[in-house]
């Protein structure tokens, strides 16, 4: 086993610390926060220095890494502005990710050049209001009439939903349950794309909204690996899950990461104010626990994407992984606010904004309850 | 027993729901918390209701002492909306026992009926809440000058401050010696700066900042002679704070768990209502006898408090377990509802937003366990 960090994953690290450190101070960070506007300009710098082709495969202009280049990504933006990572996210993981995972040779060459560049952003079309841990609920329906497909229903929570330039959509082509699932790239200024932001507790910056689709109307080619990712949709998806898992994994760690620097940093204001070592002697404890379990969590995330990489079999790691690194996130932002009393409640105070973005970490991308469900699975219960 | 222990009470859970349903409903609740602000006409309606009077004595205008029927009034306001629930502790319940109790006859006639008549907001002004187990860090001082006092300092968040007449502030007073004093909001050497918080909005929160405030031996609360007993009364203001906070932590855990589990019930996943799922149904089990335990433990401090006996150590453990209930009814009422609990449209969100004021108000769960502590002779 070794999961060591590379020599260019290091410098990698080194330099999105770099680029956090210059673009994002904590000024523009609460700017994102108390604006809740996309960050566009943000994310054209990223792409500028080269951060958006991380996982785009040389061949197509790209850097050619992979998950624990994406989860470095992840991790960095996190620690300063959690929703960057969304955004990076319309990219990397919707884009990228997905076209390089699944989609045919004209899609790849079609897009992946332009993702790597930063030119595009996508978003992920799956949830539904009657879809959510129960994903393969969906209603959306596509059915072809002439020489197109016609989309018709609703997506929910998609990330990026209003900026988005195409939409990876699910939709029912057939009635099984499972193979009767097509995804579509879809191009948001279709006829019939119509979307309504929602507004969310945390994360913002990143755009979410509700998708109506209304008689969209799509060529086949524009199926997700082409006329025959006819129905094959849900393996498409599951394909991704362990990427997704490893990314919202490194998105939590960042922002624990956050939360303990604030933690620590206020600690040492009261010492040096003349607080009592010994009155503090509780809340040191708990701030090494919650520091233990982080430590904890990064070594089972990291593992977990060298499994990935290394193509061992690692659904059980990657949703543990999943569930352990959001909900410890969850758990440290709630004991720091704890821990800070008066002055956490403080919207001066950055880690009140620690928690309301750590919420939707233990509910997107496969809530805590399913990757339990999972994990049990794989144990053979 | 019964739960309210006699029928007044009893009538005052209803009086106060039924005001709520009417006056406080959830959109009403979600627009007071969006607008930041909880509109003077809600509290004056409640002391319509007679419910500003419920901890002042009847020859001041009151009904008589009935600290469970105030924790009664707070826990279900709360359920509606703790930034009223603040502002009505406030206003009915901190001025109406402390100076029952403490005032001297002077203050007693002058401020009693006002607050009965629900005229007379009082933020008590305490300790730094986040100094920590076993300290007591007070920014105000107050120096003797002539036939009084002039104050100085500032201090950390206090509820209601923005909209408080009065203020009944701890000061130092020499070297381990602590005085409370009355202090009228709105004259000149006091300032009150708004908090922006997380959540409790339209509660007032503010800092105060006292510039050589001018103040005479009559200000004292209870009056000259009462000069220096600042650490009895702090113990005493600690433990009503405490239980007001408590009993707040009781309505919105209440309200968190009713809000996630009409969701649990409707909310259809792989073909059945998500609340039959073991996971999320054992997450109900538990909050629902965790909110039970915390308000039996508000109904016992308070029962105490009505049979005249200190009711400090209890109140102090009921904030301890009504903030972990609260904490834990609406992260996991957040989590029931999924994506749609982190939405703006729902009111899942705001509870955990709520909930977290209770991080300070009514003491830290550090100060409270270090005062368990100290009654328990361990330091």
């Amino acid at each position: 086993m070794d999961h060591k960090l590379t020599k260019d994953q290091c410098e990698l690290r080194e330099r999105i610390r770099f680029f956090v450190k210059t673009e994002i101070p904590r000024e523009v960070a609460r700017e994102i926060d108390r604006k809740d506007e996309f960050p566009f300009k943000i994310i054209r710098k990223l792409a500028e220095q080269g951060l958006t082709a991380v996982n785009v495969p040389k061949k197509y202009g790209g850097e050619g890494g992979g998950e624990i280049e994406v989860m470095i990504l992840c991790e960095e933006l996190s620690r300063a502005c959690p929703a960057l990572t969304w955004a990076f996210g319309n990219i990397v993981l919707y884009g990228s990710n997905i076209i390089w995972a699944n989609g045919n040779d004209e899609q790849r060459r079609n897009f992946l050049p332009r993702l790597a560049k930063g030119e595009l952003l996508f978003a992920f079309g799956l949830t539904e209001p009657e879809a959510g841990s129960d994903a393969a609920n969906i209603r959306t329906r596509a059915e072809l009439k002439g020489d197109a497909y016609v989309i018709n229903g609703s997506k929910m929570f998609i990330t990026g939903g209003t900026v988005a330039d195409y939409m990876i959509t699910f939709t029912r082509t057939a009635p099984s349950r499972f193979k009767g699932i097509t995804s579509f790239v879809v191009d948001t200024r279709s006829p019939g794309f119509s979307t309504r932001a929602i507004h969310k507790l945390g994360y913002h910056g990143s755009d979410t909204a509700e998708i109506y689709l209304d008689d969209v109307r799509v060529p086949p080619s524009s199926i997700l690996g082409g006329e025959e990712g006819l129905n094959q949709g849900w393996v498409q998806m599951v394909r991704l899950l362990n990427g997704e898992r490893l990314a919202l994994s490194a998105c939590a760690i960042g922002i624990a990461e956050a939360t303990m620097e604030n933690v620590i940093a206020a600690l040492k204001e009261r010492e040096a104010g003349g607080v009592s070592d010994s009155s503090l002697q509780d809340v040191k404890h708990r701030v090494v626990e919650m520091a233990t379990e982080l430590e904890a969590a990064r070594q089972l995330a990291y593992h977990a994407a060298w499994m990935e990489t290394q193509h061992i079999e690692c659904v059980r790691e990657t949703s543990m992984s999943k569930y352990f690194c959001t909900e410890t996130a969850k758990k440290i932002a709630v004991t720091a606010l704890d821990v800070l009393g008066s002055s956490g409640y403080s919207m001066e105070c950055d880690v009140q904004r620690h928690l309301r973005d750590v919420l939707i970490l233990t509910i997107g991308g496969g809530t805590t309850q399913v990757q339990k469900n999972i994990v049990a699975k794989t144990l053979g219960l | 027993m019964e739960r309210e222990n006699n029928a007044e009470n009893a009538m005052i859970r209803d009086a106060v729901q039924g005001w709520a349903k009417k006056n406080c409903s959830r959109e009403v609740a979600r627009r007071w918390d969006e607008e930041d602000a909880v509109p003077g006409s809600a509290l004056a309606e409640l002391a319509a209701l007679g419910l500003c009077e419920i901890l002042v004595p009847e020859a001041y205008g009151g009904q008589g002492r009935n600290v469970k029927g105030a924790c009664i009034v707070t826990e279900e306001l709360a359920y509606a909306s703790p930034a009223l629930a603040a502002l009505y502790a406030g206003s009915a319940i901190y001025g109406g026992e402390i100076f029952s109790a403490w005032g001297s006859d002077e203050q007693k006639k002058r401020f009693l009926p006002a607050c009965a008549a629900g005229e007379c907001m009082v933020a008590p002004v305490m300790d730094n809440p986040d100094a920590g187990a076993g300290n007591c860090v007070v920014g105000p001082e107050a120096v003797k000058k002539n036939k009084g006092f002039l104050i100085s300092g500032e201090t950390a968040a206090v509820p209601v401050a923005c909209q408080a007449d009065l203020f009944l502030v701890l000061a130092r007073t020499g070297e381990g010696h602590l005085t409370m004093f009355c202090i009228r909001s709105g004259e000149e050497g006091i300032g009150v700066t708004p908090t922006e918080c997380l959540g409790y909005h339209g509660s007032a929160i503010g800092r105060i900042r006292l510039d050589s405030f001018k103040v005479s031996d009559e200000d004292i609360l209870g009056g000259a002679e009462a000069f220096g007993n600042g650490w009895e009364l702090r113990s005493c203001v600690l433990g009503l704070l405490a239980l007001q906070a408590a009993a707040q932590g009781v309505g919105i855990a209440r309200a968190a768990f009713d809000y996630a589990l009409e969701h649990a019930k409707q909310r259809i996943q792989f073909s059945q209502p998500i609340g039959r799922f073991m996971a999320i149904r054992h997450l109900f089990s538990r909050n629902f006898y965790m909110i039970e335990a915390a308000r039996l433990m508000v109904g016992k401090a308070a029962w105490l408090a009505d049979h005249g006996e200190s009711f400090v150590l209890e109140a102090a453990m009921a904030k301890c377990l009504a903030q972990e209930t609260a904490r834990s009814a609406s992260l996991d009422g957040l989590q029931v509802l999924g994506g749609y609990g982190y939405t703006m449209e729902y009111d899942a969100q705001r509870h955990v937003r709520d909930a977290a004021g209770l991080n300070f108000i009514g003491g830290t769960s550090d100060g409270l366990k270090g005062r368990i502590g100290d009654l328990l002779q361990l330091s």
